[in-house]
């Protein structure tokens, strides 16, 4: 075998042109391929996390068919034992209580529908860093302030600002009319223009007061400190819980829309990178092609003198893989810098305030930074070797007919 | 003459001139299905967003659309309504009334944008009529009717005749609300329109506002989207009081997204064109340097370089030529089939598509001229392909080459 390899080895250098130009398609291919994976994974990570960390959650725990209808009337008690989680669940670093409803907030003679969430100022803060999002005003000092906190899309949809009055107008627990004056005390900024767009904060127990629901709360949010706790979290939650009076879901159960939606764009633009290895693979095949004929003498001879069809057609498979691998290689190296300089310094429009509002129509940052991440170059190599053994299979075939006597002839 | 021996020359190794027009002709098949595809869902969402949302043309009050505010209405808009419609290629108009405000149900509440319409005139343009799946679209007899999305239904928890109260500011700045019945639901695989928008009539709204006759938006179709500067500018001239917009400065998003679009045509294009050039200069670089004493004897008998380039270029050019033609047939036939029948995504990606606002039936479309311009893509990457064996080819010294086995 060793023997196979070093023949493989050299034998690629003896058309040296022919090796490079082969080479260099799989380069391209593989430069390609990873920049546009990284930088759609990127973009969409991206996303997520802003709607995910700053709001959602990975996991939430609502009561049983909260989150199919939203219904105020569908809430918990906040018991102990659920507050305290963090405490019996490991993997998890918050549990962020909220009681959360849509409702009319008006201001002078604008109105506007908002999103209105009571919170704990503290563990909110914990998991999503909302004091470190202020734009204006201050955060909340403590649980049963009469004041609110507007996400600045809001703010400029209601024309207010920091020290207005603003009316909130809702239906309440079991149908109770919601109505509360509160003062705006600060104005927050979410990345996600759709979260910008609906959120206002009210504390815990004045949001209680205003839905006219005592104690009781629509989710509990929880941090997961490792996205790859989330299954087991989740598993150990189901199994505890008792899952007649509680749902407990993760992020792409809440969200199914948005998890095909990238399904979707994930898979055109991996239809377009099949496309182009495709179009590769047939360069690859016609420098195959090339090589078996040209070599017909020194295989007939090769089996003339004794060695096995099977290592000769090994051999030859090495040849091709060397070629490929080279071209692999050469596309990591080169697409590192470039992957690792996107993922530092995403690619930003948003100088530009109508690319910016294309994209905010889709729920998207006119951010776009790459990802750094080994499974998209790995990836890469798995292909190229996929596709390299599937095409050997010719000169394995040719090699399995070859009549030593009539080569020799050539 | 040389045209006769490239030709010939091509044909003297089958099987490597094969994979080459082979390449090329499947390069060219999936750059046209990509393209097409392309196309085709960038159509998919601009026709919703037209239909849906910005129409053609709209009239609104000059200052309406800062805020949205509804005390910016559009008086007697029933008589607007007609002198808009009069105007040359103007096919449908439909006076809208709109309100901004809250959708409570014994469940819940939800922000909800309602549209005051007349049944038949908004159908024409929006045709949301042909959505429904449940109920009936704003039947005649039940006034008080309210016609929404399946997946706003779903949030809200309602079904068909369920109740639901609207609640929002009217025109005299007071807060008031108003009962409707669910009458009837509908399907557009627009998620954003229909999470945000219902239909009530139109007459209704106006009354609760408690103006008669008004309206916030004039929605005009044409009967061709190029007719919309020149109509939009006379509709402007005939009525200077009102702010008349096209779909274009309604929603400068949609031209954007077209653009998109289109530069990601090229840019598709533009990728499969290299990744076949690789395989075209290796194969014409073995062409020639199989032929190395064939060429040095052509040298030597005085056939002067620029030929034997040409040549080389010929052959490369050739080859494309053959390939070019099959690609595109196969091209054009698959987008024929899938224009009549539509290439089917629901059972995979409907929810994701409906997120983008684009239909999960998705038929291909291509823009005049893009068989032309492929091909001349094509023919410039056979060019340039060529170049470097062709320089290769007449770098031989014949005298060498002659000597070579």
């Amino acid at each position: 075998m060793e023997t196979l390899i070093v023949l493989a080895w050299r034998n690629i250098w003896r058309n040296k042109r022919r090796t490079l130009i082969t080479a260099a398609s799989i380069f391209f291919a593989v430069l390609l391929s990873t920049l546009m994976v990284s930088i759609q994974k990127g973009a969409w990570d991206r996303m997520e996390e802003n709607v995910v960390n700053y709001y959602f959650g990975y996991v939430q725990i609502h009561a049983k068919g909260y989150w199919q209808d939203r219904s105020l009337d569908l809430t918990f008690a906040a018991v102990d034992s659920l507050l305290q989680l963090p405490q019996w669940v490991s993997g998890v670093a918050v549990a962020v209580p909220r009681i959360e409803s849509f409702a009319l907030a008006a201001h002078a003679d604008n109105t506007t529908g908002v999103m209105v969430v009571g919170i704990d100022p503290v563990r909110e803060h914990e998991m999503t860093r909302l004091r470190e999002r202020m734009v204006a005003g201050t955060y909340f000092d403590h649980v049963r302030e009469p004041a609110l906190l507007l996400a600045d899309g809001v703010a400029q949809r209601l024309n207010a600002t920091v020290g207005d009055t603003v009316v909130l107008l809702s239906q309440g627990y079991h149908g109770v009319n919601a109505a509360g004056k509160y003062a705006v005390k600060g104005l927050v900024h979410f990345a996600s223009p759709d979260l910008n767009r609906q959120m206002v904060y009210l504390p815990l127990a004045v949001a209680r007061y205003f839905y006219g629901a005592d104690s009781l709360l629509t989710s509990i949010a929880l941090k997961v400190t490792d996205k790859d706790k989330v299954p087991q979290v989740l598993a150990q939650l189901r199994q505890q819980l008792d899952t007649t009076r509680y749902e407990v879901m993760d992020w792409h159960e809440m969200m199914p829309e948005l998890v095909e939606a990238r399904a979707v764009d994930t898979a055109g633009n991996y239809l377009m990178l099949l496309i182009l290895y495709l179009i590769v693979s047939f360069g690859i095949f016609g420098t195959i092609l090339m090589m078996t004929a040209e070599r017909t003498y020194e295989f007939g001879v090769l089996l003339a003198i004794g060695m096995k069809r099977i290592q000769l057609s090994v051999e030859v498979w090495l040849e091709i893989l060397f070629i490929a691998l080279l071209g692999t290689l050469a596309g990591f190296v080169a697409s590192f810098p470039v992957v690792y300089y996107f993922h530092r310094h995403p690619i930003d429009f948003s100088s530009s305030k109508e690319i910016a509002e294309t994209y905010a129509q889709f729920g998207f940052e006119p951010i776009f930074p790459a990802a750094f991440e080994p499974f998209v170059f790995l990836s890469q190599a798995l292909v190229v070797l996929c596709i390299t053994t599937l095409l050997a299979l010719y000169p394995f075939w040719k090699i399995a007919r070859l009549d030593p006597v009539k080569a020799m002839r050539h | 003459m040389i045209f006769r021996i490239a030709w010939r020359n091509i044909w003297r190794s089958p099987l490597r001139s094969w994979v080459v027009i082979v390449a090329i002709a499947m390069g060219v098949w999936a750059v046209i299905f990509l393209m097409g595809f392309s196309i085709g869902m960038g159509n998919s969402y601009v026709v919703s967003a037209i239909r849906l949302e910005v129409s053609h043309i709209q009239l609104h009050h000059p200052e309406y659309l800062k805020d949205f505010d509804v005390r910016y209405y559009i008086e007697r808009a029933d008589t607007l309504a007609r002198e808009v419609a009069q105007e040359a290629g103007v096919r449908h108009v439909s006076p809208r009334t709109l309100v901004h405000g809250m959708v409570a149900t014994a469940r819940g509440s939800r922000a909800l944008r309602v549209r005051g319409i007349d049944p038949q005139a908004e159908a024409a343009i929006s045709q949301l009529d042909a959505k429904l799946v449940e109920g009936a679209y704003l039947p005649q007899g039940k006034r008080h009717a309210i016609y929404m999305g399946k997946k706003l239904a779903e949030r809200l928890g309602v079904r068909l005749r369920s109740r639901v109260v609207l609640t929002f500011q009217d025109i005299d700045g007071h807060i008031t609300s108003a009962a409707f019945r669910v009458a009837g639901l509908f399907d557009t695989n627009n998620n954003a329109f229909e999470e945000s928008t219902a239909l009530v009539r139109r007459e209704v709204l106006n009354e609760i506002l408690g103006y008669t006759g008004i309206a916030h938006e004039v929605a005009v179709l044409l009967d061709d989207a190029a007719l919309a500067d020149t109509v939009a500018a006379r509709l402007q001239a005939r009525f200077p009081q009102l702010d008349v917009q096209t779909y274009v400065q309604r929603s400068p998003e949609i031209r954007l997204f077209e653009s998109q679009i289109s530069t990601s045509v090229y840019i598709i294009m533009v990728i499969v064109m290299l990744g076949l050039i690789f395989g075209i200069i290796n194969t014409m670089l073995m062409a020639v340097l199989e032929r190395v004493r064939e060429l040095g004897m052509l040298m030597a008998i005085g056939m002067n370089r620029f030929r034997i380039f040409a040549m080389i270029v010929l052959e490369t050019v050739m080859l494309g030529v053959v390939g070019t033609p099959m690609g595109i047939a196969l091209g054009a036939v698959m987008i024929q089939w899938f224009q009549i029948h539509g290439l089917d995504l629901s059972h995979y990606a409907q929810e994701g598509l409906a997120e983008f606002g684009i239909s999960a039936i998705i038929y291909p479309d291509v823009y005049p001229g893009m068989y032309v311009e492929l091909a001349i893509a094509v023919f410039i990457t056979a060019m340039l392909g060529s170049i470097y064996p062709a320089l290769k080819a007449i770098h031989l010294r014949p005298v060498e080459a002659l000597r070579k086995i």
